[in-house]
């Protein structure tokens, strides 16, 4: 037997026994699968695998697989040694007894011995009788094969059993990636809305259509974005059909999400609700574009927070933004076609224009995809362009025209956006205001703002009929021509002579009043005394009677000082004074001694004596007073009438000269001009005789004056000079006329100076009269003096005597308290009689930096001991033309060299001081925020020397007075421009006004306007102050032994005596911002930032307009802080500039035509009664108490 | 190149000429080469007074007066020597001051009138400042760093004080028409207790001219010298004993 062969047959034993291996791991794998298979399956019924379950089975059937696969593999491609096979088939066959082991291994040996090789030759017989098949595992391979068969049949089995469901399971676990759902009983057959967007805030209704096993229940998931999850059982299911679930949400509030569950019904799918906010607009941008000639700047609004104010006729690009697309955007403006608007491409944006020139809403409307429709109102205000205002400010009413004189008018014209042209017309007298007159002159303006002093130049004027102009403007409107009409401008002819007749019966008639009421006040006062003296007599209503004839008297004098010929002359402020407190009370104490009995009857009745008699004694001056201001006035015409000739003569010789120079013919004007001067010439003689004849009972000296210079303008023979110098004009001989006039203007001077020296004469009797009376007052205060002293040792007596009688005790403090009480009327009267310094209306402003220099000065020898002799007495008559300085605020005066003199003050100052009513109010130029002090060592002077140089107090005060002068000295004029100085010596012991830095102590009712600084030593005698002026600026210090008491505000320690002193001048007027004593009007003028008013003060144009202009520039300031609407800042702004205009007109106003502006009451309209009986009669009893308490203090 | 190195000279010079002698005012005698003026304030436009906006039009140098070489000339009409009477001022570069010490001043001057006028007076005096707030101290002190606002001051020397050229005179100094010397020394022997005050608060002195009053003409100044004449004074010694001592 060869072993090839053999090796041959082992092999393919080998082979065999690797397949029967095979096999069997094959079938036993293939169970494995089947039953995983299985087990999934079975698993997927009642499991409902998701995705990830059913791909891990899959992977998990895979993997067996795939080991399965390997196996067989490994199995079949695993080669058997021959060797190997012959051991297993050795194992198998044990008869084969090694034999074919050995055999195998014999015959492969390299070197075979001779042994093996014939153990090889013999072979192994053995071999063939094995039938190879037994080495098969049958029992192995039927068992592999049954559990093979009962895996399949489990696998199939269920077919039968679940149907579809358990294929639909099967194939869903060898298909995990297949959409198959499990099969179940019951199944949701449609949700909706599904994903949806629904209306943030509205409500949203969930529905699902389900279909399944009765009883099974169905339930719904709500997940907010913002809460957790929440479920809501819906019902179960009742029937084999289609049902249908719902569920509500109340209110969207954010996005969410659910789904429905329905008994087995496998993976609830979640939906989501997107929650969309309703439509709304989220800007409306408006950008206004002005017409061009309102000169206003675009502007941009967001119309939806603030109010779109803007001028009519403004061009509107309105930007809507919506939060969500929209269909379609409207702007409806009321009463007109809607607006076309565009979108963008979101169209969330919508843009659109419209002019507009009315209205007050615009409404914008928008629709969105949804059909949702949202309105926004846009508020707006058109500012209308008003048409020009047109002021006249002068004249005012109807105006008198006397011959020769040209009728001029002075108006500002105004507008909002610009004026076109202006012009005069002159109409027929009584026109309708749509009347066109005859245009007499036009001016194009460009401004907005027109001023015009016109005088009406060569035009025929009809004495008999009234000359009446309109001033008509036409402002830069462009929307259609618009004509405004001032009121009529009437101008009535009159001849002089009337005029002064009619002048003088209103003067008469004034008299007259004067006198009648002079004479019930007599009379009332002899009645009064006749009824006190019988009081228990009397009955009640004979004081009711007096007390209706005070009324009439009270009524009269109002009368009186409403008289705009002001006949009351220099008593009227103390008239007015008695108007608004004694008359008043007068009629209550009449009254009151009407209904009270007993003592109170008897005290009210004497007190109301007391108050009729000083009624009486002052109407008696009033008399005398209106007396003297007729003739005062008279004597003003005539230098008035002087100085219109010497003005106008001067105005001639100027024209001449001209023509002269130019070579010209002499004009028919010029000639016209002087010969109209030579008549005034005579009018002017003859106005000297009549005046004279009239004021020579009144006043002989004053009608000798007027006389000798009437007689003296004749014996020079003006008129003839000027008469020739006309003629010479009239035959063009300009040069010949010249000395003519000329002669004639010295003639006129001439005169002026006999008329000034017989002024001033009368004014230092005047001065003479004042100081004498100074001097009474100073005897009647010592005489006060005096009684009081009298009246303390009374009142000790009394005291002492304890043992006295009661009644006797009374009589004498019954006479002291009279005493005292007459002592007190009497001393209240004195500072008030000498009051003479204006109202401070203060600035309150502060210099912040005050440097104070300090200069050596070594006293001139033998100045300390100097005595009276050495006083230089200098008398003053009261500037007039102060008046008019005092009104005009010029650039701050700067300082030269000055230094501090090296002796004592020897000046002694008399001066006439202005009345306190006839000063204007100051104007007060901003300060600057540094000043110079100037200090030394206070000089040392005599006693003597000190009281003697004492000056009178003065009123002669400046803004800022120019020319101060190189030494530092107590002058006649008061500065209100901070400037003055410390120096070297104490102030005189008199009130000063003004604004000073520090200074020394002394007494003064000005402003302190230095932010820091130290009194120095001053005058120590000062009287204390009231001064209820807490907030006025200037926070100085003391120093030593200086004693501040009676300096003005600011000044520490200012003091609080209720009698002696005058109220310091800081009232509440200087809170002339927002209004007086409001939070806001104290803050603006503590803050002093308010840059319109300072420059208005640098405008030269302080006048009494000024205040209210101030007043207006400010209410426009403090408006536009406060936002309000423009058209209000401009109504301010208008008032401020009419008030600028007004001080213009003030300020420039020269001798006027206008007849009726020559005077200006006193308003007493305004003033609020006091009296008694104007108390409601709910608070009579409260009153009557107040006073009672007041008349027991006293 | 060549301009920087003749500045430096020039300002070399200067110096030269300041450090030359005593005088504790730079440049008192006018003669500094390249800029006589040198060192003395003129142009107060700077001071925003409107009456001193043209000063320095009425100051200028003039190389030789009436034997006199380089001195100052102030020009000035009736309008600003009365009339407006701000006069003419011309201030020293400031020096320092030491409290106590006692400086004397001496001035040559003459007065020129037009049309054989007096020509215009002067008042001459010393000015003390201190410097304004602000200003960190330095050795070149100018005037406007000074007490703020010229001319305002902390002291200065007034009538009985001012540098006579004759006889002890009072509001003003009178020159001669001649060069004359006059004097005056600072500050005063006696001071009174406001006087010691600003003298304490002191830093600098300068030395102020201004011609004012008189009559239309020139004013011609040269040599100014200010000189310490002693270290301390006898009210410094008075003001002690006055003083409680320290313990």
């Amino acid at each position: 037997m060869a072993y090839v062969p053999m090796k041959a047959e082992m092999e393919q034993v080998g082979r065999r026994l690797s397949q029967w291996q095979a096999s069997l791991v094959l079938v036993l794998s293939c169970s494995a699968v089947m039953a995983i298979l299985w087990i999934f399956s079975l698993s997927d019924i009642f499991v409902q695998f998701g995705r990830t379950g059913r791909v891990l089975a899959w992977l998990c059937l895979a993997a067996v697989i795939a080991a399965a696969m390997w196996r067989v593999n490994a199995i079949i491609k695993r080669p058997r040694t021959v060797l190997g096979v012959a051991a297993l088939i050795e194992r198998a066959f044990p008869q084969l007894d090694n034999h074919l082991i050995n055999y195998i291994q014999f015959a492969s040996s390299p070197n075979p011995s001779v042994f093996t090789e014939a153990y090889v030759k013999r072979g192994v017989p053995e071999w063939r009788q094995i039938n190879i098949e037994a080495m098969k595992d049958r029992k192995a391979h039927i068992r592999a094969n049954i559990v093979l068969a009962a895996t399949l049949v489990f696998l199939v089995a269920p077919v039968f059993a679940a149907g579809r469901t358990w294929l639909v399971s099967l194939y869903r676990i060898v298909n995990p990636f297949s959409n198959t759902p499990p099969v179940s009983l019951t199944s949701i057959i449609s949700v909706e809305p599904g994903d949806a967007t629904a209306l943030q805030g509205g409500p949203a209704i969930l529905t699902c259509k389900v279909r399944g096993r009765k009883g099974h229940r169905v339930a719904v998931d709500i997940k907010p974005a913002d809460t957790e999850k929440t479920s809501y059982d819906l019902g179960k299911i009742t029937s084999g059909d289609i049902e249908e679930f719902s569920y509500r949400i109340p209110r969207l509030a954010t996005d969410t999400e659910y789904r429905f569950r329905a008994g087995d019904s496998p993976f609830p799918k979640w939906y989501k609700l997107t929650a969309r906010p309703p439509l709304a607009f989220t800007r409306v941008e408006i950008r206004a574009t002005p017409p061009a000639y309102t000169r206003y700047n675009p502007r941009v609004f967001d119309g939806m927070a603030e109010e779109v104010e803007v001028p009519q006729g403004s061009r509107l690009e309105i930007a809507a933004l919506c939060n969500l697309p929209v269909t379609s955007l409207v702007a409806t403006l009321k009463g007109e076609i809607p607006l076309p608007f565009s979108p963008d491409q979101d169209r969330k944006r919508w843009t659109g224009e419209a002019q507009v020139m009315s209205g007050t809403l615009l409404s914008l409307t928008a629709c969105s995809e949804f059909g949702e429709v949202v309105e926004t109102p846009v508020k707006l205000s058109i500012i209308p362009d008003k048409e020009p205002v047109i002021t006249i400010l002068s004249p005012k009413g109807k105006i008198s025209l006397p011959p020769e004189t040209t009728p001029s008018v002075q108006f500002s014209v105004q507008d909002d956006y610009g004026l076109a042209e202006v012009w005069i017309e002159r109409v027929p007298a009584g026109s309708a205001k749509q009347t066109t007159g005859q245009v007499l002159e036009k001016w194009p303006v460009s401004e907005w703002t027109f001023f015009k002093d016109w005088l009406a130049r060569d035009l025929s004027v009809d004495r008999n009929q009234p000359l009446v102009f309109r001033v008509v403007t036409r402002d830069n409107y462009p929307f259609g021509e618009r004509r405004t009409a001032s009121a009529p401008v009437v101008f009535e002819p009159i001849q002089v002579e009337s005029a002064a007749k009619k002048e003088a019966a209103a003067l008469a008639a004034a008299s007259a009043t004067l006198g009648k009421i002079i004479e019930m006040q007599r009379a009332n006062v002899d009645k009064t005394t006749k009824y006190i003296a019988a009081i228990d007599a009397t009955a009640s209503e004979n004081w009711l009677d007096l007390a209706s004839v005070q009324e009439t008297i009270r009524k009269l004098t109002g009368d009186l000082l409403q008289n705009k010929l002001n006949p009351l002359g220099s008593m009227t402020v103390p008239v007015r004074k008695l108007y608004m407190e004694e008359m008043p009370e007068a009629i209550a104490k009449l009254k009151d001694a009407g209904s009270l009995r007993g003592p109170e009857q008897k005290a009210a009745a004497e007190r109301s004596l007391r108050i009729e008699e000083t009624i009486l004694r002052k109407l008696t001056f009033a008399e005398v007073a209106a007396e003297k201001s007729q003739t005062q006035r008279k004597a003003s015409a005539v230098a008035a009438m002087l100085e219109n000739l010497i003005k106008g003569q001067t105005k001639a010789i100027a024209s001449t000269r001209d023509f002269i120079e130019k070579k010209a013919s002499v004009g028919k004007s010029l000639v016209n001009q002087q010969d109209a001067l030579a008549s005034d010439v005579s009018a002017f003689m003859k106005a000297c005789r009549e005046e004279a004849d009239s004021v020579s009972g009144s006043d002989p000296k004053l009608a000798d004056s007027f006389r000798s210079i009437g007689a003296a303008c004749e014996q020079e023979k003006i008129k003839e000079d000027m008469v020739r110098a006309a003629e010479r004009l009239d035959n063009n001989l300009p040069a010949d006329a010249v000395p003519l006039q000329e002669q004639a203007l010295a003639k006129l001077k001439k005169i002026e100076s006999m008329l000034n020296q017989s002024q001033v004469a009368a004014a230092e009797e005047r001065l003479a009269a004042v100081t004498e009376a100074m001097e009474q007052t100073k005897v009647k205060l010592d005489k006060l003096a005096g009684l009081e002293a009298k009246v303390v040792e009374s009142m000790l007596a009394v005291e002492k005597q304890q043992d006295k009688q009661d009644k006797e005790t009374d009589l004498m403090e019954e006479e002291a308290a009279e005493i005292r009480r007459n002592m007190k009327d009497a001393l209240l009267q004195v500072p008030v009689d000498l009051q003479i310094f204006p109202e401070l209306s203060v600035a309150n402003e502060l210099v912040e930096d005050v440097i104070a220099g300090f200069e050596e000065v070594e006293q001139f020898a033998g100045s300390e001991k100097w005595g009276a002799d050495k006083v230089v007495e200098i008398n003053e008559i009261k500037p007039e033309f102060f008046i008019d300085m005092m009104k005009q605020a010029r650039d701050r005066v700067d300082l030269s060299e000055m230094w501090l003199p090296d002796e004592p003050d020897i000046f002694k100052w008399n001066m006439e001081s202005f009345d306190r009513e006839e000063q204007p109010k100051m104007a007060l130029g901003a300060l600057s925020t540094t000043a110079e002090d100037l200090v030394g060592d206070l000089l040392k002077e005599s006693k003597e020397l000190e009281e003697a140089t004492r000056d009178t107090a003065t009123n002669f005060g400046l803004p800022d007075p120019a020319g101060l002068g190189w030494e530092v000295a107590e002058g006649d004029v008061e500065s209100f421009g901070a400037h003055g100085k410390s120096g070297n010596q104490p102030p005189d012991h008199k009130e000063q006004s003004g604004r000073g830095n520090i200074g020394r102590q002394g007494m003064a009712s000005g402003e302190a306007a230095a932010g820091s600084g130290t009194i120095g030593e001053g005058d120590p005698n000062i009287e204390e102050r009231r001064t209820p002026e807490p907030l006025q600026s200037g926070q100085i210090q003391a120093d030593g032994d200086a004693d501040t008491k009676a300096t003005g505000g600011g000044k520490l320690g200012s003091g609080s005596a209720d009698d002696v002193g005058m109220a310091g001048n800081g009232t509440e007027k200087r809170m002339d911002a927002a209004g007086a004593g409001s939070l806001a009007g104290l803050e603006a003028l503590m803050a002093r930032t308010d840059a319109l008013y300072i420059k208005a003060s640098l405008r030269n144009l302080r006048t009494d307009s000024l205040a209210a202009a101030a007043h207006h520039i400010r209410q426009a300031a403090d408006a536009i802080a406060e936002g309000l609407p423009i058209s209000q800042v401009r109504e301010y702004q208008r008032k401020a500039a009419a008030a600028l205009k007004q001080a213009q007109v003030e300020l420039g106003a020269g001798v006027s035509a206008s007849m009726a502006d020559e005077a200006k009451a006193l308003p007493v309209e305004d003033l609020v009664d006091s009296g008694a009986e104007n108390i409601p009669s709910n608070y009579k009893d409260l009153v009557a108490e107040y006073f009672r308490s007041l008349n027991q203090s006293l | 190149m060549r301009h920087a190195f003749f500045s430096f000279l020039a300002s070399a010079a200067c110096a030269i000429c300041a450090l030359a002698g005593p005088n504790l005012v730079f440049n008192g005698s006018f003669d500094c080469p390249t800029n006589p003026l040198a060192g003395w304030m003129y142009d107060y436009t700077w001071l925003g007074n409107k009456l001193y906006m043209d000063n320095h039009t009425r100051v200028s140098w003039v190389k030789e007066d009436s034997g006199r070489k380089g001195v100052v000339k102030l020009s000035a009409g009736q309008d600003i020597l009365v009339d407006s009477g701000q006069g003419v001022w011309l201030d020293s570069k400031p020096f320092p001051y030491e409290f106590g010490a006692k400086y004397r001043l001496t001035v040559w001057a003459r007065s020129e009138g037009k049309g054989g006028g007096t020509g215009p007076n002067c008042r001459i005096y010393i000015v003390g400042y201190k410097w304004k707030s602000g200003i960190k101290p330095h050795p070149d002190p100018d005037l406007t760093e000074m007490a703020p606002n010229p001319p305002s001051c902390i002291i200065k020397q007034g009538a009985g004080h001012l540098v006579y050229f004759g006889a002890k005179g009072r509001d003003f100094s009178d020159p001669k028409r001649t060069w004359s010397k006059g004097e005056t020394t600072f500050p005063s022997d006696d001071p009174s207790e406001e006087a010691i005050k600003r003298l304490k608060m002191c830093d600098f002195l300068t030395v102020h001219i201004c011609a004012i009053n008189g009559t239309d003409g020139d004013l011609y100044i040269d040599d100014v010298v200010v000189e310490k004449i002693a270290d301390r004074m006898s009210f410094v010694d008075k003001l002690q004993q006055r003083s409680p001592a320290r313990k």
